[in-house]
């Protein structure tokens, strides 16, 4: 034995163990604090960690997390947290943790110091994230918001720019049917030419026909020859003819879709109507755009929020990792090799954690008290074989409360998120309302109560929320500028409640956007009542306008149309009229042939039977 | 320098001071150090036992700076013999599956291919290596030791400035 090993070394090692162990509680709390800042972007602050050996546990009496889109504001702190470890995963490496105890959960609170630290340049991707589609849609959706203003509307109108070719499709579609009568005409060009080239085989023919001399049709030879001669130009003519009319056919047949075509320009002009309406701004006061206008800014704004933290989600819990791929392993590294495994886990896993808020509400009465269980935090759910998930209801002494029932499914390639959120007797503060231009205002006093679902499997998105505006009052920021502010805020001023409806959704491709409330049928009627008129007559003028330069166009297109069909149809015509002459003309001889056969045949039979009567009469002599 | 001091050291050792079992047990010991990856939970637990009993610890780090090299040349034939008990011998499946599933066992590493076939390679000549070992150092001692010391290079080795001044360092204050 080496004694002076064990005392020298072996001994001042378990004093330096027992050294380590007292500093190790501080380790690990600042290197649980900058694990939590590196995933939550934000100061994460840790009081009195302790550590304990049997069962290895860890204790701490506050925790903090900042915010980190508004530092002095923390995203929840927390009384006292307790979870052990289990030793023997602990042994392998791995933080399997069965159940931690958080108490005293309390959401939003104040902070004293500024939260906020240093963050690293986000990482590219390569996939837009579901925020920023949804800011996109939503900027689409405010610049479609139309206008209340008339003056403002007939001010700003400019046709020049409106009525441009690239805004009509019904001109556009002009352009092509004008395209298509061109190269129709020179089709038909080709037809004619060629019918006129066939002119002179018909002048042959004539020549022919012309030729055959009735009065030198004396002897049986010269007959058949004329009839020869004749069936040869009517098979000719007869050929040109069934010609003439397959060519007939088809040009006309042409001509008829040509014009077919044309009643689809109708239907064109008055979508032309409506897009240049909307890019005009012009208000639809039979439809409901007026949630868009008045509350749409603001809702839209609060969706954004909460669709960030959607995305955050999404980006921060852990994704499905596959097995890795076999490496070659190089000299004195070996091979490791796999065996079956009863149980697999995760590097890390916090099978429960059990969170209950703070009883003693009026110490704080604006902060949320939340209580509930979040159940599987792991950084691989294909192993654990379960979802996240999150159950918190929270409260408020002024009677507020809110739950949250949430999943995130990580455990196949692609990712599904669930939510349902619920909040009833939510005050909401100073709403905005309307905007710059039109009823500026606020919703005040008003209290909430939010029903909202939203489904993100992959890279779809459906959400859709019921909020109830309650016991509200509107202040308005100004005096009403014209007729539609005036009534909206009469119409504004009677009601004390409201529901907005809401849904998003990117299920088609791009992400929609719907807004309704029944604000809109009040608000809609009234101001038809009063606006219609002068709306009506600024309608008329641009439905004029437009509906005047595409009639400029279809003129335009119907004029080369009509003179180009004009002129082939004529020439078809001329040539038909010519056929028919000569085929009449051929018909005319015919008969005469035929008449001139029939009569030739009756001279010849007189002449036998005249001959076989002497024949009969000189035998009946002889006897 | 350490090396020469070490060189020296070891002829001395052979020649007199500890026993001949003190010196092949840590030759031996050093062997297994040397074979068998550093970082695995029998390698410390190796160490402990070298450090508690009295061995001669400069035989066991020339001993495992020789069988260092001689497992990188063997590392080879250890990934195959660690394949065969690990893959190949089937009725040890069920071992290594129950190890592989106890808490400490993984730590070690017995399911790598390298660290097992060191591992049985090394325990093996354990033996072979201590008995050698001892047979050698009683032989150096009664029939080679007086002549190496005549030799010139442990000589020159001996009397060289860097180990001179190494033993000075080392003994200062002793």
């Amino acid at each position: 034995m080496r004694k002076k090993f064990v005392y020298f070394v072996l001994v001042p090692l378990l004093a330096l163990s027992l050294v380590l162990y007292f500093f190790l509680a501080g380790w690990i709390e600042s290197s649980l604090e900058s694990a939590g800042e590196a995933i939550v972007g934000a100061r994460v602050e840790i009081d009195h960690l302790s550590l304990s050996l049997s069962p290895i546990a860890v204790q701490f009496t506050h925790l903090q997390v900042a915010n980190p889109r508004d530092p002095w504001k923390n995203i929840f702190e927390t009384g006292r947290v307790r979870f052990a470890l289990n030793f023997g995963q602990l042994l392998r490496g791995k933080y399997i943790i069965e159940t931690a105890e958080v108490n005293n959960l309390i959401i939003g609170t104040k902070r004293s110091t500024n939260g906020s630290i240093p963050r690293p340049p986000p990482l590219e991707s390569g996939e837009s994230s579901i925020f920023a589609e949804a800011t996109s849609a939503l900027v689409r959706e405010a610049q479609k918001a139309p206008v209340f203003d008339l003056a403002k509307i007939r001010k700003e109108l400019k046709f020049d720019s409106l009525l441009n070719v690239k805004n009509l499709r019904s001109v556009q579609y002009i352009d092509t049917l004008k395209r298509r009568v061109q190269q129709a005409n020179q089709q038909w060009q080709s037809t004619l030419a060629d019918l006129e080239k066939s002119k002179q085989r018909i002048a042959e023919i004539q020549t022919n026909i012309a030729a055959i001399n009735l009065n030198d049709l004396k002897t049986l030879d010269k007959i058949t020859a004329a009839v020869n001669n004749a069936n040869s130009a009517y098979k000719g003519l007869n050929d040109l003819n069934e010609t003439y009319k397959f060519r007939r056919g088809a040009l006309t047949d042409e001509i008829n879709r040509l014009y077919a075509s044309t009643a689809k320009i109708d239907d064109l002009a008055k979508a032309d109507y409506e897009t240049v309406a909307r890019l005009a701004r012009l208000p639809d006061l039979s439809t409901k755009g007026i949630a868009n206008l008045l509350l749409g800014r603001e809702i839209l704004h609060q969706v954004n929020t909460y669709l960030s933290w959607i995305d955050y989600a999404r980006t921060n819990i852990p994704k499905y990792t596959p097995a890795p791929d076999f490496e070659k392993p190089s000299r004195f590294e070996g091979q490791d090799i796999e065996f079956p495994v009863e149980r697999s886990y995760p590097r890390w896993w916090i099978k429960k954690v059990l969170i209950s808020g703070g009883e003693d509400k009026t110490q704080n009465p604006d902060y949320l008290y939340a209580r509930g269980e979040v159940l599987n935090v792991t950084n691989n759910q294909a192993l654990t074989g379960f979802p996240l998930t999150v159950a918190l209801a929270a409260s408020k002494s002024g009677g507020s409360s809110y739950s949250i029932d949430a999943s995130f499914d990580r455990r196949t390639d692609s990712p599904v998120d669930n939510y349902k959120i619920t909040a009833s007797d939510v005050p909401a503060g100073d709403v905005a309302f309307g905007q710059q231009d039109f009823v500026p205002s606020k919703i005040s006093n008003a209290t909430l109560a939010v029903a909202a679902e939203a489904t993100v499997p992959g890279r779809r998105f459906d959400a859709s929320a019921r909020i109830l505006f309650q016991r509200l009052t509107f202040v308005f920021d100004r005096d009403p500028k014209n007729d539609i502010e005036r009534i909206t805020r009469s119409v504004l001023g009677s009601i004390t409640g409201f529901a907005v409806a809401l849904r998003l959704w990117n299920t088609a491709g791009s992400l929609e956007i719907a807004l309704t409330t029944d604000l809109d049928n009040q608000l809609a009627a009234r101001t038809k009542s009063v606006l219609g008129d002068e709306l009506t007559r600024i309608q008329n003028e641009v439905r004029a306008k437009v509906n005047q330069t595409i009639a400029e166009k279809r003129a335009e297109f119907e004029k080369l149309f009509n003179q180009k069909k004009e002129e082939a149809i004529a020439r078809l015509g001329s040539y038909g009229g010519l056929l028919g002459q000569n085929l009449s003309l051929l018909d005319t001889k015919k008969k005469d042939i035929d008449a001139r056969v029939e009569q030739e045949k009756k001279k010849q039979t007189d002449a036998v039977k005249k001959k076989a009567e002497d024949a009969l009469k000189g035998l009946f002599k002889k006897r | 320098m350490f090396w020469l001091q070490l060189i020296k050291n070891f002829i001395q050792i052979l020649r007199s001071g500890q026993t001949p079992a003190q010196i092949a047990g840590g030759f031996a010991l050093g062997a297994m150090v040397g074979l068998m990856p550093i970082v695995t939970l029998q390698g410390l637990l190796l160490w402990l036992i070298i450090f508690i009993l009295n061995v001669n610890l400069t035989a066991v780090f020339l001993s495992a700076t020789i069988f260092t090299l001689v497992a990188y040349l063997f590392d080879p034939a250890f990934h195959a013999l660690g394949y065969f008990f690990l893959v190949d011998v089937q009725s040890l499946h069920g071992l290594w599956t129950s190890l592989y599933n106890a808490p400490i066992a993984p730590l070690t590493r017995f399911n790598n291919t390298v660290a097992l076939g060191s591992f049985i390679s090394s325990f093996i000549l354990f033996l072979p290596i201590y008995l050698g070992m001892k047979r050698f150092v009683v032989a150096y001692r009664i029939h080679v030791g007086a002549s190496v010391e005549k030799w010139k290079i442990y000589q020159i080795i001996s009397k060289s400035a860097p180990v001179r001044w190494y033993d000075k360092i080392r003994n200062l204050g002793s």
